[in-house]
């Protein structure tokens, strides 16, 4: 029992220092923290769907996109400015469209899963990007204000926090319950799963759409974060970064995202301010370097030596 | 009482017939075995008759009801649970975990299957079911960890967790040391009177043990069928499978 409390206090010290953050006054890390706050529930979506699941999409930035641009369009034509309105349509607009492309993209499995996602989500670049009359093309939608009570950087700071602690806290429980399970077992061996009851289909397609429902959470909190929504919240660009993070912290371990995010948000800031457009070089390199020393990631590996320690030193009765 | 009826079975791949006109009953609490040399059609008959694969040709019905189309998880809630020839555990969770995702798939609330995976219901039935194969004191290790005879163990003990009426199993015993089929055998031999078992196996002790009846299959066809005693005297099946001796 002691070990759960150790991790209860770890937990409780990583909270106080990402609420101590904007004390030190620094517009930097307030500006990287709350970049990691929208990575962060951006790549637990993800990782419901691929982690959990074992279902790769390669076009998730089409739901992040679907928040960002409803969150852009509802404030931004005056349609309304309630945050208490305009969030949970950000968030049905991204299930809405899962929804969509679940019908289509659940037919398939695999590398096929991968290429019909891929085409959806250059099909969603190429509306946004195309419908200038309604998404203003390349120019994007500028002026997407904040929710009233987030205005500065440091109150939205802290508005992205709880939010992505909501987000967590929500997605743990499911990942926990007993339908995430079935989640894993539908990753394990999906036609045992279905000889052992389970309409799998039914299983992924709500996986698909609540996935979708999340990363619209991220897209919201960008769109009122940056003020403004263009082409590339809905780019292969961004369909592959929640990918790269899950591959570095640990697919299927939802914290094990949440360190990849966290990860690469750093190095997109710090390294960027030194070799600009190069960054991804090192990035690229590390992840190689993971691909081949530690498939399982980082959120892995620390489970492994969390189940070494309980062994060690006794544990619960499980 | 008729649980399973197959009615003029068939089934081809392209060109290949691997069941040919297959027809047989299996009554309430019966034990079934199948028996044929390899290539004879049985692991495609329980792929038919589980949903898994569909017939070429032919009806099944289920307790009177057709149910030929029927896809595999309605089988299972039909009450058809089935074992596969090749271990299908789930690897990268723990042997617990295994077991109570088994013993869920019937479970049609939504809201239930929103709440904690460890219910006491069901982690209750876990405990029964793993200690029935000395596996408890395991719960927590991963399947790989597992001898290759343990889990075939569980491959059994899977389809028993969602507790069916009728039991498909295939080739239980393959691959097993001696020792370690009369553990399969202690563990099908302690199941429910009323339990339902179809069964098939290449390990004669094991058939001749459990059987209360016995169909044959040779080059997809149904050669013979009858109780163990009948199918060893039946001069077709001992000059085919069992060697003429």
């Amino acid at each position: 029992m002691r070990h759960r409390w150790f991790l209860a206090a770890m937990l409780i010290v990583i909270g106080i220092l990402l609420l101590s953050v904007p004390a030190f006054q620094s517009p930097t890390w307030i500006y990287v923290g709350t970049t990691f706050f929208i990575a962060a529930i951006f790549v637990m979506s993800f990782d419901l769907l691929g982690g959990y699941t074992g279902l790769y999409p390669f076009g998730h930035a089409a739901f992040f996109a679907a928040g960002a641009y409803a969150t852009a369009l509802l404030s931004s034509h005056d349609v309304t400015q309630n945050f208490w309105l305009i969030i949970p349509i950000s968030i049905l607009a991204a299930a809405l469209l899962s929804g969509l492309y679940g019908v289509i993209a659940l037919r398939t499995t695999g590398l096929y899963f991968l290429l019909i996602t891929f085409a959806l989500g250059t099909l969603t670049y190429a509306v946004v990007h195309t419908w200038k009359s309604f998404t203003m093309g390349d120019w994007g939608i500028a002026g997407v204000p904040r929710p009233q009570f987030a205005v500065s950087p440091v109150s939205f700071y802290y508005f992205a926090f709880g939010i992505f602690v909501c987000c967590y806290v929500l997605l743990y429980f499911f990942a926990k319950s007993s339908f995430g399970h079935a989640l894993v077992g539908i990753r394990e061996n999906e036609l045992r799963m279905r000889t052992l009851g389970y309409n799998t289909w039914v299983y992924k397609y709500v996986a698909f759409v609540i996935a979708g429902a999340f990363a619209g959470v991220a897209g919201f909190l960008y769109a009122s974060y940056s003020g403004h929504v263009g082409t590339s919240s809905a780019s292969v660009q961004q369909s592959m970064m929640p990918m790269l993070m899950v591959m570095l912290g640990g697919p299927g371990t939802l914290f094990g995202g949440v360190i990849g995010a966290a990860i690469i948000t750093l190095l997109e800031y710090f390294l960027g301010l030194y070799i600009t457009n190069r960054w991804p070089l090192i990035l690229g390199v590390i992840l190689i370097a993971f691909a081949m020393y530690s498939r399982g990631g980082i959120g892995n590996y620390l489970l492994q030596v969390w189940t070494k320690v309980e062994e060690r030193y006794g544990t619960v009765d499980g | 009482m008729e649980l399973l009826m197959v009615e003029g079975l068939s089934k081809s791949f392209g060109g290949l017939s691997v069941l040919k006109n297959i027809s047989f009953t299996i009554h309430t609490g019966e034990k079934v075995g199948i028996i044929g040399p390899n290539g004879a059609g049985k692991t495609t008959l329980i792929n038919i008759m589980s949903g898994v694969l569909p017939p070429s040709g032919g009806q099944i019905y289920v307790r009177g009801k057709p149910a030929t189309k029927t896809t595999p998880y309605k089988f299972c809630r039909l009450g058809i649970s089935r074992s596969f020839q090749l271990n299908t555990l789930f690897l990268n969770i723990s042997l617990l975990d295994n077991v109570l995702i088994a013993s869920k798939g019937k479970q049609l609330s939504w809201l239930k299957m929103m709440g904690p995976v460890n219910e006491r219901h069901y982690r209750a039935k876990a405990q029964e079911l793993l200690e029935m194969v000395g596996l408890w004191e395991k719960r927590k290790v991963f399947p790989k960890a597992l001898s290759y005879g343990e889990q075939r163990l569980v491959e059994v003990v899977l389809a028993l967790a969602s507790e069916p009426s009728l039991l498909l199993l295939d080739e239980p015993s393959a691959g097993l040391s001696t020792a370690e089929v009369h553990q399969v055998l202690g563990l099908l031999g302690n199941l429910p009177e009323d339990m339902t078992l179809f069964f098939c196996a290449h390990d004669m002790s094991l058939l001749f043990a459990l059987a209360s009846r016995v169909v044959v299959l040779h080059h997809g066809e149904l050669i013979a069928e009858g109780t163990p005693e009948e199918i060893k005297a039946n001069l077709r099946v001992r000059e085919i499978y069992l060697g003429g001796s």
